[in-house]
């Protein structure tokens, strides 16, 4: 009946703006012992804690950020807000996760600017290595000086 | 901790939205939502294990709301949460 788990597109409206209930009791189970389960209403507790979290550490990044005179939250100010608050333990886990984002970053430019400075589509490149590949049959298949074209 | 195959992950672009929903913050880097997913990972890992301590304690096997109240209360690091569950009435 809810529209509220995400479609893309169609998101819940701002004032229900939470996060996706199916998500969450999925990773519940996934971090309870086998032979606990989570009351329902827990759960509901448990994503509202989730957004207030939310609010507070970009709450606190906020002030960061202002105080560097940026204008864009940069995950640094995260990391600073996550010590400051107290969530120190939280941080090594979280600078893995943007080491690993800015990997996958450049590796995805670096594929992107190999075929873009080529200038040449997919198609054109097979096209031009077949046209290589048959210059040098042709090259080993006429001797020096004897011009034998094999009849085609 | 327990670590079942966790694969579930918060969706980074609603981690966004509710971001922008204060109307101090501003423009927010690409990386920044996923950042906070993983910390909100952490976060959730963190209250659901304190409340289930509470659980254990008490030899139930459900995790009730008033588990969630007592483990916010008694955690530091979770007293901006108190209001969240000031309402929960105690057995």
């Amino acid at each position: 009946m809810s529209d509220r788990e995400g479609h893309s597109g169609a998101g819940p409206s701002d004032e229900d703006l939470s996060l996706p209930k199916a998500t969450v009791a999925k990773m519940i189970s996934e971090l309870l012992p086998a032979e606990v389960t989570c009351a329902k209403e827990t759960r509901d507790l448990v994503i509202e804690c989730c957004v207030e979290f939310i609010h507070l550490i970009s709450s606190e990044s906020n002030e960061i950020c202002e105080q560097e005179s940026k204008k864009t939250i940069a995950p640094e100010h995260i990391i600073g807000a996550l010590k400051r608050l107290g969530f120190d333990s939280f941080t090594t886990e979280v600078e893995d996760v943007l080491k690993d984002h800015k990997q996958q970053q450049k590796d995805r430019e670096k594929k992107a600017d190999k075929i873009k400075d080529s200038g040449l589509t997919p198609e054109e490149l097979m096209a031009k290595q077949e046209e290589l590949f048959a210059a040098s049959r042709a090259k080993f298949a006429q001797p020096q000086g004897q011009q034998q074209q094999p009849s085609t | 901790m327990k670590t079942k195959n966790k694969q579930t992950k918060f969706p980074v672009a609603r981690i966004k939205k509710i971001m922008q929903k204060d109307e101090e913050v501003g423009k927010v880097a690409q990386a920044t939502p996923v950042v906070i997913s993983k910390a909100l990972e952490l976060f959730l890992a963190m209250i659901v294990e304190e409340a289930t301590k509470v659980t254990v304690e008490r030899g139930a096997k459900k995790v009730e709301a008033y588990h969630l109240k007592h483990a916010i209360e008694t955690t530091e690091m979770l007293d901006f949460l108190k209001e969240i569950v000031e309402s929960v009435p105690d057995p």
